[in-house]
């Protein structure tokens, strides 16, 4: 049930996106582009590169970079769903996004050494967060393609979906430690903005990862060092 | 670009989704990565999600503070994300967090 407030966001991310997309290609291809790719963030990158006219492998080396961080999720599906069928692994892995890996890795931290979950458990859990993540960024995201052109022109329907990211940003921050990652995370960012292809949410990504890394490394430490 | 042109793309896309979200799992073995590379990995989500909106919200900033014609709706935009964030940090809510921030920017926008 975690999952149903954050769905108010991915839904107002969902109709942003439609809106974009119907703009820029009209009502069959946005159609299209959100039933098939179903991916905010690279659709998001690539709209202004379709839009410009940009060559279609520079367009397709963008949508790559901006999902590279799937690539790191996709290691964590792989311990839990790696035994299953190559066809279950295809479509779990079609879809991982932020909001249900995010959700999964708070209901089931990766620890491998600890007491491993119930691998269906974990499965049916995935499952359904995906679901709901899709049915509801799909509807959203179809309802923005409709929507387009007959909303009031001065609406900024992007920046509430900026919004709608900040409040499902902030629902992660679960503790410091996830705070200053993620600060730590943001300001790698800030350094490599200027890499075309948004190469910074990979930098962020990797960031973030790094610091928890070493904190924790230095939390084991201090804690080994008081006790002997 | 043509539509034919966006086609080749959407259908491109489509594929470059499907192999980076999948692409460690293609192999299927079943291997344990280190315990400490997989906890770590807890803190990826929330710092893409926070770098990817991270030059919206910066640029709110730099609106609301400049002298420009775009200082008035940088000031709601900032307004809407200062409302989200003391929401959040009263209420823990999301959705509530969520309502505030739109609230706050389509009253701003009147």
């Amino acid at each position: 049930m975690e999952i149903l407030p954050t769905l108010g966001g991915v839904a107002i991310w969902g109709v942003g996106t439609g809106v974009a997309m119907a703009e820029l290609m009209g009502t069959r291809l946005a159609l299209a582009m959100s039933l098939l790719v179903f991916g905010g963030s690279s659709q998001l990158a690539a709209l202004p590169l379709i839009a410009t006219s940009m060559p279609i492998w520079s367009i397709l080396l963008a949508a790559t970079l901006v999902n590279l961080r799937f690539v790191i999720f996709s290691a964590v599906l792989n311990m839990h769903f790696g035994r299953l069928s190559l066809g279950k692994r295809l479509w779990f892995g079609y879809l991982n996004g932020d909001i249900n890996f995010a959700l999964l890795m708070r209901r089931y931290p990766a620890h491998p050494y600890r007491s491993r979950p119930q691998p269906a458990m974990v499965a049916w859990y995935y499952l359904g967060l995906s679901a709901g993540n899709w049915l509801v960024w799909q509807s959203a995201s179809v309802l923005g393609i409709f929507l387009a052109g007959t909303l009031p022109p001065d609406w900024e329907i992007s920046f509430i979906g900026t919004l709608a990211l900040l409040a499902i940003t902030l629902q992660l921050l679960s503790d410091r430690r996830m705070v200053m990652a993620t600060v730590a995370g943001v300001g790698a960012a800030m350094l490599t903005g200027m890499l075309p292809h948004r190469l910074d949410i990979l930098a962020a990504v990797i960031a973030a990862v790094a610091f928890g890394k070493l904190w924790e490394g230095c939390a084991a430490r201090y804690r080994t060092g008081g006790t002997s | 670009m043509s539509d034919a042109e966006i086609v080749i793309v959407i259908l491109g896309m489509t594929l470059v989704t499907l192999v980076t979200r999948t692409l460690l799992m293609l192999t299927g073995q079943y291997w344990t990565p280190s315990h400490s590379s997989l906890s770590s990995l807890r803190y990826a989500p929330a710092a893409g999600l926070a770098a990817l909106i991270a030059p919206d919200l910066m640029q709110a900033v730099v609106h609301a503070t400049s002298q420009s014609s775009l200082s008035e709706a940088g000031q709601v935009e900032l307004a809407a994300i200062l409302s989200c964030i003391v929401t959040f940090s009263v209420s823990r809510h999301s959705g509530l967090t969520l309502l505030a921030g739109v609230a706050v920017y389509l009253l701003g926008s009147l």
